[in-house]
């Protein structure tokens, strides 16, 4: 199977789930990877080099993606500057993401998991444009960390607003902060939904969140903790 | 418009790119081109309309670059069979404490706000 199929096959896959979201209603990347995940189950291991080489390119893509996230961060924090206190904010995202990086090395290391999985699981909560390459660094799976990374934003996205009304968190800022700090896009996509002051703070926090986990998931590491 | 925003943001990631590979580092210039950029924006050299197109081309398809990363867990997946239990709770204990934190801190320091003189 040539290495091209595969890589007109994953834009094919994003196009058609992309187009078709009205309907659907699910995640795009969600079902664009799936759709791919059943063929490459179909076609079995033997594919596996060809696929490498065919997703190869796509590496090259979060680059300019990654920086482009720099504009809403640089819109929000001028927005947040006036209307939020930035400092108790900023050290709220920072609390949140040591507490989100360390708890999740720290249970999987107690419930046995290697090295390895650990430094794919300790960029969880950034968005996959940052964690994807902190894992590639930290020598984590960068396949592991996306999956992880997507099925948390998902399941963010599902239980995230109903978990946080049981809680009482009823302001559209804090519901947003959430949101955003733990589900990343899906669950910044299901705060701009409930209501704009929702989705802009979602949007500071996924970004400033991400930024934030990307440092403290190289200290946990430079500390040892994986 | 939007060529201009994507263009500028390549050009950051190739300076972030030029910048790692000349100190030897591993890491993807992606982020420190992100850093760059961001400070560019916050000092006001490049003027945010000029690129908020263009970034806002690049952010709605994120997920583009990943789909075929994401699928390739189905590799992964074999590879951490033995270790998915630790993977599972893991994942759910670390997202749900950070989404209850960060809900109850924001909300206490909000109605705080609300309630002072």
């Amino acid at each position: 199977m040539s290495a091209l199929l595969f890589f007109l096959g994953c834009a094919g896959a994003y196009a058609g789930a992309y187009v078709t979201r009205a309907r659907h209603r699910l995640p795009v990347l969600m079902l664009a990877a799936a759709v791919v995940g059943v063929v490459l189950v179909l076609l079995g291991p033997g594919v596996e080099a060809a696929f490498r080489q065919g997703i190869a390119p796509y590496s090259y893509l979060l680059g300019p993606m990654t920086v482009a996230l720099a504009v809403p961060l640089a819109e929000a924090s001028e927005d947040g500057a006036r209307k939020a206190r930035v400092g108790f904010t900023t050290a709220l995202l920072l609390v949140s993401a040591g507490l989100s990086a360390a708890s999740i090395v720290l249970v999987a290391r107690w419930l046995g998991a290697s090295a390895t999985a650990c430094a794919s699981l300790a960029p969880r909560a950034a968005t996959s444009a940052l964690s994807v390459p902190t894992s590639e660094a930290l020598a984590g799976s960068a396949s592991l960390t996306s999956v992880i990374v997507a099925t948390s934003g998902v399941l963010v996205g599902l239980v995230g607003p109903g978990l946080l009304s049981l809680l009482g968190v009823k302001d559209p800022r804090a519901r947003g902060l959430a949101l955003g700090a733990s589900g990343h896009l899906v669950a910044t996509a299901r705060a701009w939904e409930e209501s704009r002051e929702a989705g802009t703070a979602s949007t500071f926090a996924l970004i400033v969140h991400g930024v934030l986990t990307v440092g403290v998931s190289f200290l946990l590491h430079a500390l040892r903790f994986f | 418009m939007r060529i201009i925003g994507v263009v500028v943001c390549v050009g950051f990631w190739l300076l972030g790119e030029a910048i790692v590979r000349s100190l030897g580092s591993s890491y993807g210039g992606g982020l420190v081109g992100f850093a760059l950029f961001f400070v560019t924006l916050r000092a006001r050299l490049i003027p945010l309309e000029r690129v908020r197109g263009g970034s806002g081309l690049l952010v709605t398809h994120l997920a583009f670059p990943i789909v075929g990363v994401t699928a390739g867990v189905t590799y992964a997946a074999r590879s951490f069979a033995a270790e998915g239990v630790a993977i599972v709770v893991s994942t759910l204990v670390s997202t749900l404490l950070c989404l209850s934190v960060v809900g109850l801190a924001a909300k206490w320091r909000l109605r705080t706000e609300t309630t002072d003189p």
